[in-house]
């Protein structure tokens, strides 16, 4: 492990997310002082190369789209507003898109499906919708359309919502239940990374801690297709769904409000026909793999999982938590990939004298 | 290997103080970089954002650290050891029967080339040399790579026919090169003294020298002795020295039962030696400082081949189960043959069982052992140069399990190659190498490699004059590695994002890539629609001989000919325009929108383009039929969008139309239709002439 730079007041507040784009030699990242800023990597070091207000509050999460699609950045803001943007290929700078103001509690997470399936943006937010847009016109961007929208929890007797579906919303009274559960939830998206399956969602929200996920048909609503089920109620705050890289099964990880990183093994049906769908969806199967409490140590057994993430080749895992520590996992070697371990992790506490900074604390 | 763990600079907090930061509404986030599986660390707000959170000194900060420190001293090893993978890749890869002797002969080869790169960087660190950056692995380290791997060749590589001969002899040699006993210095105090024997050091270095078949020390100390006061050692050190003159050894011999056959009479004599000593009265057997009997008794018991006095005396002289396998090799079992090692090192490990504290002497044992399994544990653990490199040879040569495992559908030796491939993921500009190492591991390293290289930065807006060669050179390294690696289709999507769309189609097509020709081809039309006829000309050009190659490709089944060809012949038009051959390119025109060879949504835009021809004064470009089609097809354009079909047609002049709607694309046709009228005017009156 090794520290390789720094960014001094990258922000005039909490940096909320960082993303890299797909090359990784540019970094995204979101405030609460509601600007974004986007930084190139030079031979010296990490130099800002655009930054603008994006939001009228805190933003909560920035997303890259894929560089086919140009320069595309997606905002979420805790206004409860989406807002899609692109850098100019004239003057630079960045213009905003389109502002898709479905949500009606602020917007958590954002993310720009595979680029095989075209440039499509799920976002779920706080009121507990998972909303999927398309974009029309690749090529100017404004124009989106609301091609999907699910409560991800619904009530028992609408289990899956589409479009005008039964189970009507009132606005105001969603956003005060929304804001008084806000405290314990967690809200978090991923897509799988390839076609081959289908488009494929995996998503938790609020207190329930249950990932769903969901697949999308061209010309059916959407279903879910298995569920992930911590073995307690606590909220899931992350999900991450590792690039498939070869595996015939999928790999993905969850990080939970009880302070435990999970890594799922997620078995599925070779997809015959998107049409043909009920027999093959009982065929997915979820075992969990791995299952790390390492983050609750630090903060007296209570601590939080912040985020869960994978590395571009699906090998490697790192975890955040409220016991201050980033943590790497990989599947060690010698187990034949089916034991997973602590591979290094970092922290920003002050060193103790006797370490060097290269020690073997754990 | 352990997990490490580092604190960041400038701290946050107090060590184990973070819960502070958690209590004020702090949580540490992090993401990880494609380009190198680096970290961007920051702190996020914990929970719901709020005016509450206290402040904290630099919580703005974002830190960037590395999960693998970037090679930088083992550069030298992972560059020279990389084109030896290689061959070894693709030696294995072109060979039907991997037991071949050439084969066989080829990863010896190939083997000894690893231990000599390792040997050079050794050498290389161990020069005291002033270095830019702190070295990663010591020299320390790179001796025990150098002891390892040559130790895995003697055991498991050896030369092509002799794998069932006596191994005693290479092992005895190896120790030799690589753990160094007696030492220099202490026969260097010896020789300096005229009465030897007297030192305590004499008869344990003498008697380690025989052991290590040392024949030039032992017999200048065994002459020694022949002035020790006492004439029996005398009489029976003239006795042994010819003994060890004439010690029967391996090299020597062109056939093995001669070998054998010497080596009998020669115990034979040494028989005869221990009776001679035994007859040596009790009394007379100690000098001022020693029991001298003992001493020679233990070294004739060695050279006699009695096990359980080589490990004792080994023992006594601090040598370890090393030493005592080698030797027997050579005194206990002058014939031991690689395959009965594990049986002879089980008993020496009753006794002097390895160091497991010291992960070297863990990994030779288990070589010794012969438990490969082990070794690439214990390996991977040291360093997985090692058991990927490691893994790498024992796959062919039979001494691992090919089958992928059922849990990571990986095979024991993709799983340490992909697990080096990783490590030098941390360090980008080492791509090259790690995506050949990542696309030698089946389907999991294939796309894993892709993904590798799908990411390498392509500087295409840098302006600099250099830079078109660097990313030429650059551009065709991905393409010949995927060439070797049959992965076209990445190199496909190299060259469109180079913007090569000709190179990109061909490999689209040899890769039989329908989905990402398809892509390319409407990239290459956008290039019209973003950049306009210019631009898009100069580049559609370059892709007309894919137009042949797809035209003789049968299994495309004409799905995508017609839009290339639309691409082509599109571009062919305004190349004819931009050399003002104006009658060529309205008739071209014409035929694209007569045959419909053009696409629907791309009529509004040739319409568009006819009305320079249509406006053209010197000439008349267009029959009357020519501009019945142009009529027809404008017509067709109006009434469609008129029923709200708009879409199908006019997508793309609204685009070029860069900002405007559909109404100003309409509006756009009706000049178009306008000039038409004027055009029809001009030629019924006739007064001038149509050319064609």
């Amino acid at each position: 492990m090794i520290q390789t730079g720094l960014l001094n007041n990258a922000h005039k507040d909490l940096i909320t997310c960082a993303a890299f784009d797909y090359y990784g030699l540019r970094l995204a990242t979101c405030s609460l002082d509601q600007r974004i800023c986007v930084w190139d990597v030079e031979e010296s070091g990490w130099v800002l190369r655009d930054e603008w207000k994006a939001h009228d509050a805190p933003i909560a999460c920035v997303a890259w789209a894929h560089p086919e699609f140009g320069d595309v950045i997606a905002s979420a803001g805790f206004e409860g507003t989406a807002k899609i943007w692109e850098r100019s290929v004239q003057g630079g700078g960045w213009e905003e898109k389109a502002a898709l103001v479905d949500a009606r509690a602020s917007v958590r997470q954002v993310q720009f499906a595979p680029n095989s399936f075209g440039l499509r943006l799920a976002c779920v937010s706080a009121d507990g919708w998972v909303r999927v847009y398309d974009c029309l016109e690749q090529n100017k961007l404004d124009a989106w359309l609301l091609a999907e929208r699910f409560q991800v929890n619904p009530l028992p007797q609408s289990l899956h919502n589409d479009e005008g579906a039964a189970t009507p919303i009132t606005a105001p009274k969603q956003i005060q239940s929304a804001g008084a559960r806000e405290a314990d939830g967690g809200w978090c998206i991923s897509w799988c990374k390839e076609r081959w399956w289908g488009a494929l969602l995996a998503c938790s929200s609020g207190a329930s801690g249950i990932v769903k996920i969901i697949r999308f048909y061209p010309s059916q609503s959407p279903q879910i297709v298995s569920q992930l089920a911590t073995p307690n109620s606590n909220a899931t705050t992350s999900v991450s769904w590792a690039p498939g890289c070869g595996r015939s099964y999928h790999l993905l990880a969850t990080g939970g409000r009880d302070g435990h990183v999970r890594i799922w093994k997620v078995t599925a049906p070779i997809p015959e026909d998107d049409e043909v769908v009920e027999e093959a969806d009982h065929r997915w199967e979820a075992t969990l793999v791995a299952d790390f409490d390492d983050h609750r140590t630090a903060a007296g057994g209570v601590g939080q999982v912040g985020k869960v993430e994978w590395n571009v080749t699906g090998t490697i895992l790192s975890s955040t938590g409220t016991d201050g520590r980033v943590r790497l996992w990989k599947a060690t070697t010698t187990s034949g990939g089916r034991i997973w371990r602590a591979k290094g992790s970092i922290g920003v506490e002050q060193r103790m004298p006797e370490k060097s900074g290269l020690g073997m604390d754990e | 290997m352990d997990a490490l763990h580092i604190d960041l600079v400038p701290p946050l907090v107090e060590a184990g103080k973070f819960n502070e930061l958690v209590q004020s509404g702090h949580i540490i986030s992090a993401s990880l970089s494609p380009h190198n599986n680096s970290l961007a660390i920051h702190m996020a707000p914990l929970g719901e954002p709020s005016s509450e959170n206290s402040r904290l000194e630099q919580e703005e900060t974002v830190y960037f650290a590395s999960h693998d420190d970037i090679p930088s001293s083992d550069r030298r090893l992972i560059l020279s050891s990389f084109s030896t993978f290689s061959a070894i890749w693709s030696t294995m890869r072109s060979r039907e029967s991997l037991m071949s002797r050439e084969a066989l002969e080829i990863l010896r080869k190939l083997s000894i080339d690893y231990v000599n790169f390792i040997k050079e960087s050794w050498i290389h660190l161990s020069q005291p040399l002033s270095r830019p950056e702190p070295i990663q692995f010591s020299a320390e380290h790179y001796r025990s790579l150098y002891a390892t791997f040559s130790l895995f060749v003697v055991l498991f590589v050896p030369e092509f026919g002799y794998e069932d001969a006596p191994v005693g002899e290479e092992l005895m040699e190896w120790l030799n090169i690589h753990f160094i006993e007696p030492s220099t210095e202490e026969g260097d105090h010896l020789s300096s003294l005229d009465s030897p024997w007297e030192d305590g050091a004499f008869w344990p270095y003498l008697t380690r020298s025989i052991i290590r078949g040392l024949s030039k020390a032992s017999l200048f100390f065994l002459d020694t002795l022949l002035q020790h006061p006492s004439e029996d050692l005398q009489d029976l050190v003239k006795l042994l020295i010819p003994l060890v003159e004439t010690h029967p050894r391996l090299p020597q011999f062109t056939a093995e039962r001669d070998f054998a056959q010497a080596s009998r009479r020669w115990k034979d004599k040494v028989k005869a030696l221990r009776v001679e000593m035994d007859r040596i009265p009790e009394d007379s057997r100690f000098d001022d400082y020693d029991n001298w009997w003992d001493s020679l008794s233990d070294i004739v018991g060695i050279l006699e081949g009695r096990g359980e006095v080589l490990q004792r005396v080994c023992e006594e002289l601090g040598a370890d189960w090393k030493e005592v396998c080698a030797a027997w090799g050579i005194f206990v079992d002058s014939r031991l043959r690689r395959q009965d090692l594990p049986d002879v090192v089980t008993d020496v490990f009753e006794k002097m069982p390895p160091d497991p504290t010291n992960l070297e002497d863990t990994i030779h044992s288990s070589l010794f052992s012969g438990n490969s399994d082990q070794v690439l544990k214990y390996a991977s653990d040291f360093d997985i140069w090692l058991s990927a490199h490691l893994a790498d040879i024992m796959e062919p040569l039979g001494l691992l399990d090919t089958e992928a495992d059922p849990e990571s559908e990986l095979s024991r030796r993709n799983q340490y190659v992909l697990s080096y491939a990783d490590y030098l993921h941390s360090d980008p500009t080492l791509w090259r190498i790690t995506v050949t190492y990542l696309y030698s591991c089946g389907k999991a390293g294939e796309e894993q490699g892709d993904e590798v290289l799908l990411r390498i930065p392509l500087q295409l807006d840098i302006p600099d004059s250099d830079e078109p060669s660097a990313l030429a050179e650059i551009i065709k390294i991905i393409s010949t590695i995927c060439r070797e690696h049959g992965r076209e289709s990445i190199a496909s999507i190299t060259y469109a994002r180079a913007k090569e769309y000709g190179k990109a189609i061909s490999y689209s097509l040899s890769a039989e890539d329908w989905p990402g020709l398809g892509r390319i081809i409407d990239t290459v039309l956008q290039e019209y629609v973003q950049y306009g006829p210019a631009v898009f000309a100069d580049h559609a050009s370059k892709i007309g001989p894919s137009l042949d190659q797809l035209h003789s490709d049968s299994r495309t089944g004409g799905i995508f000919t017609q839009r290339l060809t639309f691409a082509v012949r599109y571009s062919h038009i305004h190349k004819l325009r931009l050399q003002q051959d104006y009658s060529a390119a309205a008739s071209d025109l014409i035929t694209l929108l007569r045959d419909e060879i053009a696409p629907r949504s791309w009529w509004p835009v040739l319409l568009c383009d006819s009305l320079e021809f249509l406006q053209y004064g010197p000439k008349l470009l267009f029959s009357s039929a020519d501009v019945l089609q142009l009529l027809q097809k404008l017509e067709e354009i109006v009434i469609r969008s008129s029923q709200g079909s708009g879409e199908d047609y006019l997508p793309i002049l609204v685009e070029t139309g860069k900002g405007g709607g559909e109404k100003e694309a309409l509006e756009k046709l009706r000049t178009v239709r306008l000039a038409i009228a004027r055009y029809l005017a001009r030629y019924t009156v006739g007064s001038e002439t149509h050319f064609t």
